[in-house]
């Protein structure tokens, strides 16, 4: 009992001296008002590919309801809408488009008579891109999804005209109602993300505040080095030399905690503001598991370096070998191996999938057992 | 002037005590940042590679007009340059996906072709993973809606005719009109790229991908190597500064002389990594089309015109560290700034990717400056205009750094 008030007074002292400094309480609060911005940000219009559209005939109505209907939905491709097909051309070629869809004058025209004439004749748009490639190849797709209403109709008009004869028996306004008076219900396809079980259907993560969960894992681990690096400038400072080796040790992890807890609170902040926040349950035990992870994995790198300067050394390729090798920014598939040494890996897959609290707690006895392991060795 | 070289000495000394243990980091450092530019050309389909995005075909595919769609999609259709279709059962789909092996999988239920044929709402399900793993995976989730819609106009198109049909002759065959309706669906779908007519113009003076790249990560690498140097220049007081000043070395002189120190490990660091560079090139395959033929000359005159820019992110991490008086928040901020910087001036996504509020704010910052006068050295011309937006920030970071020392040493 009388240890437990100790290490609490202690992890007291500690978090005073590191609140003490106002720079500290700042990039606490800095890290959830980021976020938040960041979410905002997200939220205004921008994609991953940026298409130009361009109208030769701006009066056009067939070709301008189908632009008009790629500026309104919302999509991964950022649509904006350019006079003139040399600006498009010239845009596209100083890489500030992808790719630009010029939508040629006779729009309508075009696309009768391709569908009459068994797909024989002029391309009633025009694609210009620097170079081809599987996006790109893709987002045609889309293209051609967006033209397909058109399409659809013009075929089914020929049809009726041509191969029914119906020409006689119903005039172009009647097929057209008829037409549009057909109601399809229902989707063929049902999008769903393996995450969390299959039958998840929740919504794609936008891409720009995808990777903040992974960005904001780092800053807890960051944080673990940068308290035994306080560790360090305190036993060479002489601050523990009353302390016995072994005490020593064990003290280090309220160094860990008290600067810990408060970024993984930020961090909890952050993805809630962000709107990555999944459940309480979930987010609380992943990142009480995680610290544990984290307090063990840089005690072990700092008993490795065994210097402030080296462990500062250190620190930059760390930070970047879990920068690639967890699924920060990419799920990297290889290097599984590697990636079993890496906390935020586990944290990350983890708050995925739900499945790695097991593993968690395994690594963080192993992390522990060997901890000690290097204690005994050193003590001899 | 014979202080200031003094000092600069001085702080040459400090440094070069730790600088055999960061030049090993770096090492590791270049071999992590290799990696991750070999993640991205993986990762990204839009990577001159041109990979395919792999999607699985599970469930209840043996019906003969399902089996001729999903040949004709294999063989005939254009989408089989940009998209491989596996079969396979609906467990080594999940566990492909799982290991990244696959971008999706399609499961089609039991009787498909016999419900869809008696009108039943039926649904195929297309199952990915929410990883954010390339421009064309992500981009593959949103052509699912845009197919469900070209089957439901095409229904459209089939109903209404069958509404129509009625007002022919009693003796017209149903199932042939319908039939041959269909067929002329099928055959618009299989020759779509006759509506579109793509005309390439070829890469003019823009980097390819993977030099942009290398640009971005060369950047990502120097705004996090100021954390390397935190046990060295996060100040907890300022009494030596103090001392000094009072000795004759002006704030200035100090700052000058430290901050030159700092900026010659980490110039030396970028040297050092062109070995590092050129073996990790050889062994991924890794290719800079703009230094063809002459790959060491090419990175060596690159890192030399890079040195300006060295220079701007080593005053700005330099002026954080003034900024900061404990180890715990110069890490803290070195890394935040660091990745904040980077991640929003297209270090990881190119920044045509954020909305245009965000591309404007780069244009502002000093990573964003950086990156596009990195660009800039890449294509190969010398790039004047930046290099004056170079020694602006500069100046800016040096001049911030003296007022917050003057300020400390106030206090």
């Amino acid at each position: 009992m009388r240890k437990i008030k100790q290490g609490i007074l202690f992890y007291r002292m500690l978090s005073k001296r590191f609140f003490k400094k106002y720079s500290f309480l700042l990039l606490l609060c800095a890290v959830p008002v980021l976020a938040f911005c960041l979410k905002n940000v997200s939220e205004q219009e921008s994609g991953m590919l940026h298409i130009v559209l361009c109208l030769e005939d701006k009066s056009d109505e067939a070709a301008e309801r189908v632009a008009e209907k790629l500026m309104s939905e919302e999509s991964i491709l950022h649509y904006c809408i350019v006079e003139g097909q040399d600006t498009a051309k010239k845009m596209v070629q100083d890489g500030e488009a992808d790719a630009a869809w010029i939508f040629r004058s006779g729009f309508r025209e075009k696309i009768d008579a391709l569908t009459e004439r068994g797909m024989d004749g002029e391309a009633p748009v025009l694609v210009l891109e620097q170079e081809d490639d599987v996006a790109l190849q893709l987002s045609r797709i889309k293209l051609f999804g967006v033209l397909f209403p058109d399409l659809s109709y013009s075929l089914y008009q020929n049809f009726a005209f041509d191969d029914l004869a119906l020409g006689e028996k119903l005039s172009h306004e009647e097929l057209k109602e008829i037409y549009e008076k057909t109601e399809i219900e229902g989707n063929l396809f049902r999008l769903a993300y393996v995450e969390r079980g299959a039958d998840s259907t929740e919504k794609q993560q936008n891409y720009m505040t995808a990777p903040l969960r992974g960005m904001l894992a780092l800053l807890v681990v960051l944080c673990g080095f940068a308290a035994e690096m306080f560790f360090l400038r305190d036993a060479e400072n002489g601050v523990l030399d009353g302390m016995a080796f072994r005490r020593r040790e064990k003290r280090v992890y309220i160094y860990l905690f008290a600067a810990m807890v408060p970024m993984a609170s930020a961090v909890l902040a952050a993805l809630y503001l962000s709107g990555n926040f999944t459940n309480a349950a979930i987010e609380l035990s992943m990142m009480a598991l995680y610290l544990i992870c984290c307090a063990v994995f840089c005690n072990l790198i700092r008993k490795i370096c065994g210097t402030v300067h080296r462990l500062g050394a250190c620190i930059p390729m760390l930070m970047i070998g879990m920068f690639v090798l967890c699924p920060v920014f990419f799920n990297l598939k290889s290097f599984r191996l590697v990636q079993y040494f890496l906390p935020p890996y586990y944290y990350l897959s983890g708050v995925r999938t739900d499945g790695l609290i097991k593993e968690m707690l395994c690594y963080g006895l192993v992390g522990m057992a060997l901890n000690l392991g290097i204690d005994k060795i050193k003590e001899w | 002037m014979e202080k200031f070289g003094g000092y600069f000495l001085a702080q040459l000394k400090r440094i070069q005590k730790v600088f055999p243990f960061i030049f090993a980091m770096t090492l590791l450092l270049t071999g992590c940042l290799t990696l991750l530019a070999f993640s991205i050309q993986k990762a990204d389909a839009s990577s001159e590679k041109k990979q395919k995005v792999k999607i699985g075909l599970a469930g209840d595919t043996a019906d003969s007009y399902l089996g001729f769609g999903i040949l004709a999609l294999q063989k005939l259709d254009v989408s089989r340059f940009a998209i491989d279709f596996l079969i396979m059962d609906k467990e080594e789909a999940k566990e492909k996906l799982a290991a990244g092996e696959l971008s999706a999988y399609v499961v089609i239920p039991e009787g498909f072709v016999d419900a869809l044929d008696r009108g039943e709402d039926v649904q195929i399900t297309y199952e990915t993973a929410n990883d954010n793993a390339g421009v064309a995976s992500v981009l593959m989730n949103e052509l699912v809606s845009v197919l469900s819609d070209v089957v439901k106009e095409s229904q459209k198109a089939i109903f209404g005719t069958w509404r129509i049909l009625p007002e022919q002759d009693a003796e017209t065959d149903y199932g042939a009109a319908t039939d041959r309706l269909y067929l002329r669906f099928v055959e618009m779908f299989l020759n779509r790229t006759v509506f579109y007519r793509v005309i390439l113009l070829g890469v003019s003076d823009n980097l390819s991908l993977k030099s942009y790249y290398f640009v971005g990560i060369m950047v990502l690498f120097m705004l996090l190597w100021g954390i390397t140097c935190s046990s060295l220049f996060v100040k907890r007081d300022v009494s030596l500064a103090r001392l000094l000043k009072a000795r004759g070395q002006g704030i200035a002189g100090q700052v000058a002389a430290e901050y030159l120190a700092y900026f010659v490990l980490m110039a030396a660091n970028m040297f050092l990594m062109i070995l590092p560079v050129e073996a990790a090139f050889y062994l991924t395959g890794l290719q800079i089309s703009e230094w063809e033929g002459a790959p060491v000359r090419g990175i060596i005159l690159f890192l030399v015109k890079m040195l300006p820019a060295a220079a701007v992110l080593s005053g700005f991490q330099f002026f954080l560290y003034e900024l900061i008086s404990d180890m715990i928040s110069g890490i803290l901020l070195q890394f935040l700034a660091g990745i904040s910087l980077a991640y929003l001036s297209g270090c990881i996504f190119p920044v045509s990717f954020f909305p245009e509020s965000i591309q404007r704010l780069v244009y502002l910052l000093p990573s964003g400056a950086v990156i596009r006068y990195g660009t800039k050295c890449m294509q190969g011309s010398f790039p004047a205009a930046e290099s004056g937006i170079m020694l602006f920030y500069l100046l800016v970071f040096l001049g911030l750094a003296v007022t917050v020392r003057e300020r400390r040493i106030k206090e």
